[in-house]
């Protein structure tokens, strides 16, 4: 596979010319040699490596309609990698199994400058009712009091799908939150993270599994 | 058997002599004709032709549900994966009679769920009322797979297709048969088609249109 300079009169250019096949992905322009014959012997690796992908994408149809697509094009455009899909796809998509088996714990959803407080711990009080705590460490330049607490849950009843959480008012200098979960299931997946006030940066989550009663402490 | 590239003699079909050419795949091929044909005719080879000759007359009535139901580059790919699906529903009797249970018929073949949908007859307002399931979203299931019914009058050309609501929707559609299926006995199917329309899901048999539904 060759890299055609920009200076090169083909740099950006895609098709065939004879055996050769030229192709423009992320500002770069290839070339390589066409295949002379294509196997696909599906292999149980190929196999997995394909429903990996597969159950991966079919989760960032609802990232993409939800603010965690801006924070992952924000992280994407902060690491220089070519959009927020690509760097969901490398980061997550080993967390997914064979057949319709996720990790959720391996799942991450967000990355940015902002620090997490320390400290975050998570109770459940009620079936229904979490109660979020956390040591407030504003007054940093990577932590300010009015950074928003945002929450990303997975539920039992879709496990395919990511929702926000939107009623949730609680910011970093309140030192905690109690949070009203939808009665959709025993094991709700949540993701924590903090934005800030003018949603421009973000923290990187933590992962918290409710077990459907009032328990000890996460 | 030989493969030629002739730039006098180009591409050229049919035989001459005991030579017949034609073309696979943009290749030239020319090979020589039987001297002798052996048909043998055995009751498992004239079986075989019975279903064949059945699942062809299916494929070409039901034209345009295989188009959908089985994408492909051209309805021959099509048809022949509608044939190959349904080769086992054909039962032959000994006179080489075909038979075969619409209930079992299948209209689309794929690796995507099937759609959670029920259909019921009205026979006073000539209705079909299909009711939707909201589906979760998963790898095989994505949320916007449209699912579509289909009312076919059993071994007759005669079918309608009916595009309901998208797999991620719970809704129930009221659909007015018209009258050319309405006099005959028909059966009513549905299966999911990708949004993109290159992926299906196996089809569901709901109900038919004549002594209830089920």
């Amino acid at each position: 596979m060759g890299t055609l300079l920009p200076s090169s009169p083909l740099y950006g250019c895609s098709g065939r010319v004879g055996d050769f096949i030229l192709y423009t992905v992320g500002g770069k322009t290839f070339f390589r040699y066409g295949p002379q014959k294509i196997g696909n012997p599906r292999t149980e690796k190929q196999c997995l490596q394909r429903g990996r992908i597969s159950a991966a994408q079919t989760l960032f149809r609802s990232v993409k309609c939800c603010i965690l697509y801006d924070v992952e094009n924000r992280a994407a455009r902060l690491q220089g990698k070519r959009s927020g899909y690509h760097l969901y796809l490398s980061r997550n998509t080993r967390a997914f199994g064979k057949g319709e088996y996720v990790d959720y714990s391996q799942l991450t959803f967000t990355e940015g400058v902002l620090q997490l407080p320390y400290d975050l711990r998570m109770q459940m009080t009620a079936k229904d009712t979490a109660v979020f705590s956390w040591l407030d460490n504003s007054g940093q330049t990577t932590a300010n009091a009015d950074d928003r607490l945002m929450m990303a849950a997975v539920f039992p009843d879709e496990p395919f799908r990511v929702e926000m959480l939107t009623s949730i008012r609680a910011v970093r200098g309140d030192g905690g939150a109690v949070i009203a979960l939808p009665q959709r299931g025993e094991k709700v997946h949540l993701y924590c993270f903090f934005a800030s006030a003018d949603g421009t940066a973000f923290s990187a989550d933590r992962y918290f599994c409710t077990t459907g009663v009032a328990d000890g402490v996460h | 058997m030989a493969i030629f590239k002739s730039l006098l003699l180009g591409k050229i079909h049919n035989s001459v002599a005991n030579l017949c050419m034609y073309e696979r795949d943009g290749v030239n091929i020319v090979r020589g004709l039987p001297l002798k044909v052996h048909d043998a005719q055995t009751p498992v080879q004239l079986a075989q032709r019975a279903r064949m000759k059945m699942l062809r007359h299916l494929t070409r009535i039901l034209e345009g549900v295989v188009k959908k139901g089985y994408p492909s580059a051209s309805l021959l790919q099509a048809g022949n994966g509608f044939v190959k699906r349904n080769m086992k529903q054909m039962v032959v009797d000994e006179k080489y009679q075909v038979s075969y249970d619409p209930r079992l018929l299948r209209l689309s073949s794929g690796e995507l769920n099937p759609p959670e949908v029920s259909a019921s007859f009205d026979r006073e307002s000539g209705c079909v009322t299909f009711v939707q399931q909201r589906q979760a979203l998963k790898p095989l299931a994505p949320d916007d797979d449209r699912v579509y019914g289909i009312v076919w009058v059993t071994n007759d050309c005669k079918y309608q297709i009916v595009p309901l609501k998208l797999r991620g929707e719970a809704a129930s559609s009221v659909v007015p048969i018209v009258p050319s299926i309405l006099k005959n006995e028909f059966q009513v199917y549905a299966f999911t088609v990708s949004a993109n329309g290159r992926k299906t899901s196996e089809t569901v048999w709901l109900c038919e249109g004549k002594g209830g539904c089920s």
